[in-house]
């Protein structure tokens, strides 16, 4: 059976659109095109992405090295986003900074993808008590506001990057097990598992060819949005002082260190702000536009 | 809707019992031995001294009896004393909660009643300018990091609005309509995120339930548009947005910490930031151990309001 | 109970005489070369396209015809609850005892619905309001058009639950819609839609969602309070055994027009359009020696993609090479009974 037809048929999707035959990922396509701020946000996180990769050989010197001489001066020819109070050049500093917000969000949003999906198949698919159990436990993990939580385990384990991206993806990843554990039990629920059950089909081919494939868009779409929350979380902690430490270039750092010389030099507030406010909307309305695009019920609107 | 109620009350044990141990867990967690960072390096290496701290602290018995002590103890309103300045920890909270509740009063009011309406005639009026700018403004504020906005605000007050009072605070004790009022703007900034996000959630829902067939059905009865809106309408579409502002509580009391953090306020946020940099564990425990229970409290009472609101869930 | 799929029993004479009666008198309602079309990125949408009947006072006129043939349309056109962005009425007249009601303003016709014209639904979970007690939704309809006290209004909609034949009715004032069956959901319905005592109900597809064994009951419970309360009815189906068992006039609609116009004992005796007959011949009969079950061939048109000439003309065993090009007026057979085609079935022709 054509894995297509099947994944569609599970979702429900009406996929004529004048005659044509349309497979549902093709669908998702056309509907993610007419979306202009999707286009808009995605074009703002592949920028992103190439910061992130190619950073070092745009950035015009190196983020940290201090200019003495020429610190806490504004934008100009020279530094075009200002220095700071070593002298640090500020875009330079702003670009490798897209490059730890990049890694730290990708790493803890593919962590918490990665256990929730376990944990989401095995409590959703084996059900019973080991899926009251597992639910109670995710219970526990949403009862904590999400910054306390990573704030706690920032204090324990140390602040740094490493243990940001922990605590982060510790934060999310009860959401993903929770999205997959629902449409793991809506896929078992279909008449089809059970003839196909029926028929002698192992577990592990069910759960690779049926449900998998209805789980992937509500994951990546999840997965779009945790990415803007991490870069918003890192950012939040490394403004406490929790997350990188000095003399990294993080956003939410620069942030926290311009708070002393604000009133004299308000560009070093200003920039890594927007590079924040950036970074955050390019996500959002990837992730807002993904979600028009796979989520059928809202493919009529 | 009585067992409904009893029934939420229940699942609650189990998750604050489940909560208590993930955060009695992590304290233990602490790399290092306790004692010795209580003791700082003044006392370091009088064994005498640390094996009484010890005992003091349950810490010479197996971990399930420390946590059953903590945990009575915490049952009874004892967090424990601080490290650093000896006080009751609990009573260290309670003498800042004010300032907490204040804010959150306020950012909820602003919520409240600026999100939905704003949300509602965004929906109403879609397809038109005043939805267009409302929708690009919500996106944007859901983007403002609150801290960022916050330093903002303070950086744009010093430099051209002295007058305004952001980085002042005065107790309520002292002057109670003052002390509000300053306390508006980071009130204001701490709502701002959640706003933006509930005026778009309020506008998709109210969106949906425009198309529903008993709103047409009220219509087909002869109803005015204005009981439409009012009655059938309204309390529908707020059922989604109840439901997300549990979670975005959450966000607001994460929120505080920041908020205190830049407008300089003496609440709970800064005692916890206060504490973990002195490492003084026993507040920091104690303090998230208790604004995780405000925060399970609250979600149960927006439970209670959801099922006030949709009566297919309560039985 | 003659509930039998399929024909109409010679034998009732009532409706036949309601029929004659009728012939003379002036119409409750009249609609006149209705249009509405609905204005999309896809096209425009001709979802009505020049419909025109009287349904005379207490009658029973049926609409049939396949799913988006333009009956619903034509139905919530006639109440204007078309949905307004895409949709709009382009032409026509909609003539409720001689007042156009497409001249009223929002505030008349917020007058006229639930007092003169009613309309019950298909589906009744999704039309009632899940968070609402019945009670009030009933109620709400003698609070706001009979303007009765609150509580006289709340032991008025008990007593229209009782008159629909819903057991313990001071109970189920209380109830919310899931704690009800879908047959006392829809008699709940029609209910709110008869406590003003309309002129007319507009009952677009009441039975569909019910099951078998309740659609019965509920259309036959529907057909007695209108009787009783001279309420005309438009009933609109897709079923030929509802416009068998329920209708004195048939309307068949095809592609946003009507196709056939006739009393329910000619169009099952002797229907003139192809389509008509199409339809007939596809119903199933009890005691019939057939192999093989006969369906119309083809498939309903898109309605912003019409082809030029009749409709019909794909799918009709009987074209003729006018039919390519023209779409055909409504022309009048006999006496009472209208068709738009070209090569009608028999041959009748004007006569």
């Amino acid at each position: 059976m054509d894995k297509a037809i099947l994944a569609d048929s599970v979702s429900g999707k009406d996929n004529r659109k004048k005659d044509e035959i349309l497979s549902p990922s093709k669908l998702a396509w056309q509907t993610f095109k007419k979306q202009k701020l999707g286009i808009i946000g995605s074009l703002m996180v592949l920028f992103l992405i190439f910061i992130a990769l190619f950073g070092d050989f745009i950035s015009p010197y190196d983020p940290l090295q201090m200019h003495t001489k020429d610190s806490l001066q504004g934008p100009s020819a020279k530094y075009w986003l200002g220095t700071d109070r070593f002298g640090r050049d500020q875009l330079s500093r702003l670009i490798n900074g897209t490059r730890i917000s990049i890694i730290v969000s990708f790493g803890s949003m593919f962590l918490a993808a990665a256990a929730g999906v376990i944990i989401g198949l095995v409590s959703g698919y084996y059900g019973g008590r080991i899926d009251s159990i597992i639910m109670r436990l995710l219970d526990v993990v949403f009862a904590f506001p999400m910054l306390l939580l990573a704030l706690i385990m920032v204090a324990i384990l140390g602040p740094n990057l490493r243990n940001v991206l922990f605590a982060i993806a510790f934060t999310q990843h009860a959401r993903f097990a929770r999205i997959v554990r629902g449409s793991v039990l809506s896929v078992k629920e279909k008449e089809y598992i059970e003839g196909i059950r029926s028929v002698g089909a192992k577990n592990r081919i069910i759960i690779s060819q049926f449900i998998l494939p209805n789980v992937i868009s509500p994951i990546i779409i999840q997965a779009t949005w945790g990415l803007s929350i991490a870069i918003m979380y890192e950012a939040a902690l490394s403004f406490l002082g929790m997350g990188t430490q000095p003399p990294m270039p993080s956003w939410g750092l620069m942030l926290n260190e311009s708070r002393r010389f604000m009133e004299i030099a308000p560009w070093l507030t200003i920039f890594p702000g927007l590079s924040i406010v950036f970074a955050v909307l390019g996500f959002n309305l990837m992730g807002d536009a993904l979600r028009d695009a796979l989520d059928p019920r809202l493919a009529q609107r | 809707m009585v067992r409904y109620i009893f029934a939420r009350l229940l699942t609650l044990i189990p998750i604050m019992l489940g909560v208590s141990m993930l955060i009695f867990g992590t304290f233990h967690l602490i790399p290092g031995d306790m004692v010795d960072i209580m003791m700082g390096d003044e006392v370091a290496g009088d064994p005498k001294a640390a094996q009484e701290l010890r005992k003091s602290l349950n810490l010479d018995k197996p971990i399930y009896i420390q946590y059953g002590y903590w945990l009575k103890n915490a049952l009874r309103g004892n967090l424990g004393k601080s490290f650093t300045s000896g006080k009751p920890v609990m009573e260290m909270i309670l003498s800042r909660l004010p300032v907490n509740i204040e804010l959150m009063i306020i950012a909820m009011v602003f919520i409240i009643f600026m999100g939905i309406p704003l949300g509602m005639l965004s929906a109403y009026k879609q397809f038109t300018f005043v939805d267009g700018l409302l929708r690009i403004v919500t996106i944007m504020g859901y983007a403002i990091p609150n801290f960022w906005l916050a330093t903002l605000v303070v950086l744009v007050s010093s430099l051209y609005f002295q007058w305004l009072p952001v980085l002042k605070y005065i107790p309520f004790s002292e002057d109670p309509l003052r002390n509000i009022l300053y306390l508006l703007i980071p009130g204001f900034v701490l709502a701002t995120s959640t706003l933006s996000y509930i005026v778009r959630m309020t506008r998709s829902s109210v969106l949906d339930t425009l198309r529903q067939d008993y709103v047409r059905t009220a219509r087909a009865k002869g109803m005015t548009e204005k009981i439409v809106l009012s009655v059938h309408v309204l309390r529908n579409s707020l059922i989604p947005v109840v439901t997300v502002l549990g979670f975005q509580i959450g966000v607001l009391i994460g929120g505080l910490v920041l908020t205190e953090h830049v407008f300089v306020l003496p609440g709970v946020g800064r005692l916890i930031l206060l504490a973990i940099e002195q490492r003084d564990f026993m507040i920091v425990t104690g303090s998230i151990l208790f604004l995780s229970t405000v925060f399970v409290s609250l979600n149960l009472i927006v439970d209670i309001i959801y099922a006030f609101l949709d009566p297919r869930i309560r039985y | 109970m003659r509930w039998i799929r399929g024909w109409p029993s010679g034998s009732d004479l009532y409706r036949k005489e309601v029929v004659l009666m009728n012939q003379t008198e002036k119409p409750i309602l009249k609609v006149s070369d209705l249009k509405t079309y609905f204005f999309t990125g896809e096209g425009v949408t001709k979802a009505v396209d020049g419909v025109s009947f009287e349904v005379k006072k207490g009658e029973v006129l049926g609409v049939v015809g396949e799913s988006g043939c333009g009956k619903s349309v034509t139905a919530l056109s006639i109440l204007q609850l078309v949905a307004s962005p895409p949709g709009r009425i382009v032409g026509g007249k909609v003539e409720l005892m001689g007042k156009d009601l497409l001249s009223l303003n929002a505030r008349e016709m917020q007058r006229i619905r639930g007092q003169k014209i009613s309309m019950i639904f298909q589906d009744p979970l999704t039309c009632l309001n899940p968070v609402l007690r019945v009670g009030y939704q009933l109620a709400e309809v003698f609070y706001y058009h009979k303007k009765l006290e609150w509580k006289k209004s709340l032991a008025e909609a008990a007593r229209m639950l009782k008159v629909t034949d819903i057991p313990s009715p001071e109970e189920r004032v209380k109830n919310f819609p899931h704690e009800m069956s879908g047959g006392m959901r829809q008699r709940s319905m029609i209910a709110m839609a008869l406590a003003c005592e309309p002129e007319l109900l507009i009952a677009d597809e009441p039975s569909t969602a019910l099951d078998v064994t309740v659609q019965a009951q509920v259309l036959e419970l529907m057909k007695a309070l209108c009787r009783a309360g001279e309420t005309a009815v438009l009933l609109i189906t897709h079923d030929m055994g509802v416009i068998a068992n329920m209708c004195d006039r048939v309307a068949v609609m095809y592609a946003g027009r009507i196709v056939e116009f006739t009393d329910v004992f000619t169009l099952f005796s002797n229907p003139a359009h192809p389509y008509t007959k199409g339809l007939l011949h596809s119903l199933p009969r009890l005691g019939a020696t057939r192999n093989r079950l006969e369906s119309i061939e083809g498939q309903p048109p898109q309605l912003n993609q019409l082809p030029s000439g009749c409709a019909f003309r794909p799918r009709c065993k009987y074209a003729v090479l006018r039919c390519d090009d023209e779409m055909p007026d409504a022309t009048t057979i006999c006496d009472g009974h209208e068709i738009r085609c070209f090569n009608p079935v028999n041959g009748a022709r004007n006569g």
